[in-house]
């Protein structure tokens, strides 16, 4: 049942590739780190895995078969700047309620506090509010993953704090992750494999 | 050193009139919250002192419902001419308001108290409208800081002679990487890399004495940001004094002197670089050891709680609620500076 880009390839100019034949395989329970320089495609690549970037050549297949459409989508993308990813006018009770409500386990796993919830997104931090991302992201219908260098502007401590979270959820509910990143050295901690952007 | 407690002969410290006290290497060191010393004491008044800045807002919630919200508490920060110092800590921990606060750019209903010294004098406005730009220059963190309606050369704050200028530019410019002919760009007309390429080279090329640098790499590819920030370090080696402000401890540890540890909007400890080694033992604050040992590369250890909420700040210490060694002392009370090899750190507990 895993998570497929069988030879893919974009472009938003025609004649410069972004993309080439690019494959990978994340399966459940697996995390697979992506790492690649700025401009190296990866975000384009994360957009591709998720549904939202249809590819120019090539498919994204779940289970051996195409994303589903007009339902909600089991792989998940989250970005790196939460503060871009969300309605800035929403609470953040709005803005899970978009996202059916979050139940308090997920809540307290990724140490969300109750007293966000009434709060506005520039009342958060950048780490508190990546955290609401992906309370968003994590439903449990959600099966994938994306993992769109979701740490790299966030301070150490909450990097250690996220990506345990994640660690949980990939053990306990065996959710396949696709941790993109430039970070040698996180992907090292947290991926079971890792692959170059040049090489996929 | 104790101001005026140089040579030995008569160097030791008198105890006050009626009790005796035992004067130790700590308690000399301790600061008496007295405006006139310098915050480091060991190397003398800094070109930019910050001493017990606090900075708060009272907003309307919802009606005529006011609450405080106090992003930055009792903050304090030294920078030497010759030194990089960086300032790291979580989003939220007060980084950029500090910035704008040096930069005399907060909004109109700020209210701040505490001290903010220039080469020993306050930095009012009056002067810093003569100082902005040509003596303290700023890499503001986003790129929305440049004016939409100019061209880009023409905003690089220098005083010269057209022609010299013009040279001045192109040539910081490229040294940038920025292709030939960016400078008669308008923003719109540069990506996002390139424009904050541009942020950087202008605030640097000058003669600037002071160089406050809000993130000024994220966007930029790896080659590009070891070239700012090497520049930078080079700044500092002529004799300016830079502060880099970053979320990332690791890049900021290969060029800053010191490193100023916020959380919450104060400022924990004051350590040096060489100190965020081994397994972290030369730290002084719990929390800048978490943040050590936090990191991939060092045991990626995460400790649960959040950073306190700026209308909802703890009475104590405000890292008290997350913090292992906290005692009632710590829940009642504010810890001040207190000296420590080398550095400086505002817990009760540190050894």
């Amino acid at each position: 049942m895993p998570l497929e880009a069988r030879e893919v390839s974009f472009y938003y100019r025609r004649g410069e590739w972004v993309l080439r034949r690019a494959s990978l395989i994340v399966n459940p329970g697996e995390i697979v780190g992506l790492r690649g320089e700025s401009g190296s495609g990866k975000t384009t690549f994360a957009r591709i895995m998720a549904g939202y970037l249809k590819p120019k050549g090539g498919v994204v297949l779940l289970d051996g078969t195409p994303l589903p459409r007009g339902c909600y989508n089991p792989v998940q993308l989250v970005h790196q700047h939460p503060e871009k990813a969300v309605n800035p006018r929403w609470r953040i009770l709005d803005i899970l309620e978009e996202a059916r409500g979050v139940d308090s386990e997920t809540m307290e796993l990724l140490g969300i506090d109750p007293s966000w919830l009434n709060r506005w997104p520039n009342e958060l931090s950048g780490g508190e509010l990546q955290r609401i991302c992906l309370a968003r992201a994590l439903r449990p219908e959600t099966r994938y993953l994306i993992a769109d260098e979701i740490t790299t502007m966030l301070d150490a401590v909450t990097q250690a704090q996220i990506w345990k979270a994640i660690l949980e959820m990939v053990w306990e509910m065996g959710l396949g992750v696709l941790a993109i990143s430039h970070d040698v050295s996180l992907l090292g901690v947290v991926a079971d494999r890792v692959v170059e952007m040049e090489k996929i | 050193m104790i101001k005026g407690e140089g040579g030995k002969a008569g160097g030791r410290l008198q105890p006050p009139e009626g009790r005796l006290r035992e004067v130790t290497l700590d308690t000399a060191f301790e600061l008496e919250n007295k405006p006139s010393e310098p915050l480091n004491q060991e190397r003398g008044l800094s070109l930019l002192e910050v001493r017990e800045l606090s900075i708060s807002f009272v907003q309307y919630s919802k009606g005529l419902h006011q609450r405080t919200i106090t992003p930055i508490l009792e903050l304090d920060l030294a920078i030497s001419r010759g030194e990089v110092v960086a300032v790291v800590g979580e989003s939220g921990s007060g980084k950029s308001l500090l910035a704008h606060a040096i930069l005399g750019i907060l909004p109109v209903n700020a209210r701040v108290s505490g001290e903010i010294l220039y080469e020993g004098q306050p930095l009012t406005p009056e002067r810093l409208e003569k100082l902005r730009g040509l003596e303290i220059t700023f890499v503001p963190q986003s790129v929305q800081f440049l004016n939409p309606l100019m061209r880009v050369g023409a905003q690089v704050p220098i005083r010269q002679r057209k022609e010299k200028r013009e040279e001045l530019v192109r040539k910081a410019f490229k040294r940038y990487r920025l292709p030939e002919g960016t400078e008669r760009k308008f923003p719109f007309q540069l990506s996002g890399g390139m424009a904050r390429r541009v942020l950087v080279a202008s605030a640097t090329l000058g003669g600037a004495r002071l160089i406050v640098a809000d993130e000024p790499t994220p966007g930029m590819d790896a080659a590009t940001t070891r070239e700012a920030l090497w520049h930078l370090r080079e700044l500092a080696d002529e004799g300016r004094a830079v502060m880099l402000i970053t979320h990332d401890l690791e890049q900021a540890l290969q060029f800053a002197d010191r490193v100023a540890v916020f959380y919450a909007g104060t400022t924990l400890e004051e350590a040096r670089a060489v100190d965020f080694s081994g397994d972290g033992s030369g730290l002084r604050h719990p929390y800048s050891k978490a943040l050590w040992g936090a990191l991939p590369g060092n045991g990626f250890r995460a400790f649960t709680g959040n950073q306190p909420s700026p209308d909802d700040l703890p009475e104590g210490c405000l890292y008290a609620p997350r913090c292992k060694m906290a005692t009632d002392e710590c829940y009642a009370s504010r810890p001040v500076r207190k000296y420590l090899r080398g550095g400086w750190v505002r817990c009760y507990h540190a050894t």
